[in-house]
């Protein structure tokens, strides 16, 4: 050993008493996995919408959206969750959640996937069995979801989640960006191009939608939320359409109208991102509004609104026929997705 | 306490201390672990079974470190007056921490792992990712600027073979 070692060795101060710093490391690790789980879905709806990656992923996989409807959720599964470790996966689905609280469910697309494809989703799930929700919550709105896992046995595990939690949150958004991934039309020959959309005079959703080969996969099921999320689109999107405003309630201004360049963000976003509740604050009349029309690839075009100017109030026309409904109160992330969506 | 916390509890100081000799300001130094092990938590279980988690974090440590210069520390220039904002007055050695400071990033980071943890040339390389080449390069010039400064003029600077 040199001078230089042992005059090293002796000039560093005490360190600091470092009993924290492990569970603060553990915690922002844990929210940095998340996003990086998150930045990995988004690039495969970007990859999906442009019909890369999942047409190659169906290549054993059941095309045909009537598939999508077996198998059917059980009442009571009889598989620890952990099976899905140590068990293939032959399918899994979203299920009406048991509880009473209506309200707090999440919208789900309907169906199951199947085949390698399944296997393919539950193996990346594979932490959920581990998973704890914690300090790494993002802020997302709660909405319980439940989800069925059939195993090569012919048992059926079960996921009960919460999208509050981060790594709940994220299993949602994948399942539900796989199952509208592979759902809808898969025939070439009926996908449309994007139409242009012509804004309308106020914030509404009622005057830009459009019925094309899909929109049936749109008509909900009495006493069910298995119906294609929010944005209530039930294949893949084609494009994203925003329309800007000021003002507040019937005296809207338009300002200007742009085709998104983020329609993975904000699909994905849009999944969850309103809370229940009312307008209850301030009147915002300059701030800005906007109307959204969505597009999927048979041209059926369903739209929702962001009303900036009262709280952000989220409404959006759902089913088939469409049906102006509202949703409740858009994050901030949003709002802020849709105001930026002009780059990408 | 769980695998990572005994982890953090055992070889935390160590690892402190070489953030401390790479930033020579105690709350960087805390800011530098705590990146560190940030980056390197997913994948403790992994590592852990496979290998060295500490070399691990070592070199996430160290690479966070040249990550950091070019981002976050653009505002930071070498100098050999350092400013009294990192609390010299409590440093045991301050004309260490200002010759240092004279270093480059990288020079800076050789004489660290090659003095202070000891690691052989190859070691060194392995932990920066670059040749042993490159490695010996820095340490040259490192020790001729270290040998320049009037702030170690009592300190033998040997470029040993190791």
């Amino acid at each position: 050993m040199n001078d230089l070692s042992q005059r090293l060795r002796d000039g560093v101060p005490t360190p600091p008493d470092l009993t924290d710093v492990a569970a603060r490391s553990a915690a922002a690790g844990r929210r940095r996995r998340t996003q990086r789980r998150l930045a990995g879905v988004v690039a495969v709806v970007v990859l999906a919408a442009g019909g890369v990656a999942l047409p190659r992923m169906l290549a054993d996989g059941p095309p045909d959206p009537a598939e999508r409807s077996e198998p059917p959720c059980v009442a009571s599964p009889d598989a620890p969750l952990a099976q899905i470790t140590t068990q293939e996966a032959t399918w899994i689905r979203f299920c009406q959640p048991a509880d009473e609280r209506a309200t707090r469910q999440a919208r789900f697309s309907r169906g199951a996937i199947t085949g390698q494809l399944a296997r393919s989703v539950v193996e990346g799930f594979a932490y959920m069995v581990d998973s704890e929700c914690g300090s790494e919550t993002p802020p997302v709105p709660s909405r319980l979801f439940r989800a069925q896992i059939g195993l090569a046995d012919g048992s059926v595990a079960q996921v009960a989640g919460d999208t509050a939690c981060a790594d709940d949150h994220l299993f949602f958004i994948q399942l539900e960006t796989v199952l509208r991934g592979t759902g809808g039309t898969r025939d070439p020959g009926a996908r449309v191009e994007p139409r242009a959309v012509t804004c309308p005079d106020g914030l509404t959703t009622t005057g830009t939608n459009r019925d094309g080969a899909d929109a049936g996969l749109l008509r909900e099921e009495p006493g069910s939320a298995a119906l294609a999320t929010v944005p209530l689109i039930s294949g893949q999107v084609s494009a994203i359409d925003v329309c800007a405003y000021t003002g507040q309630g019937d005296n809207r201004t338009f300002v200007e109208q742009w085709r998104s360049q983020s329609v993975a963000n904000i699909l994905a976003a849009a999944t969850t991102g309103y809370r229940d509740g009312m307008a209850d604050c301030e009147p915002r009349p300059g701030a800005t509004s906007y109307v959204v029309v969505l597009q999927d690839f048979t041209g059926t075009a369903r739209t929702f609104t962001l009303d900036a100017a009262a709280c952000g109030a989220m409404s959006a026309a759902i089913g088939t026929p469409p049906e102006e409904t509202y949703l409740g109160l858009a994050t901030p992330e949003l709002v802020r997705l849709v105001r930026d969506s002009r780059t990408p | 306490m769980d695998d990572f916390a005994e982890f953090v509890a055992a070889r935390g100081p160590v690892l402190w201390r070489a953030a401390w000799l790479l930033t020579g300001d105690r709350p960087l130094a805390d800011d530098l672990l705590q990146t560190a092990l940030t980056r390197a938590w997913p994948h403790f279980d992994r590592v852990s079974r496979n290998g060295s988690f500490e070399a691990y974090v070592r070199r996430t440590l160290f690479t966070t470190y040249a990550g950091w210069r070019g981002r976050r520390w653009h505002g930071e220039v070498p100098t050999g007056e350092l400013p009294e904002v990192g609390g010299l007055d409590e440093v045991p050695d301050p004309d260490l921490v200002r010759a240092l400071a004279d270093l480059s990033p990288r020079q800076r980071a050789v004489v660290v792992l090659r003095y202070f943890e000891d690691l052989t040339e190859a070691e060194t390389a392995a932990t920066l990712g670059c040749s042993i080449g490159s490695v010996k390069t820095h340490h040259s010039r490192a020790l001729a600027a270290l040998r320049s400064s009037s702030l170690l003029t009592d300190t033998t600077l040997a470029e040993e073979a190791r």
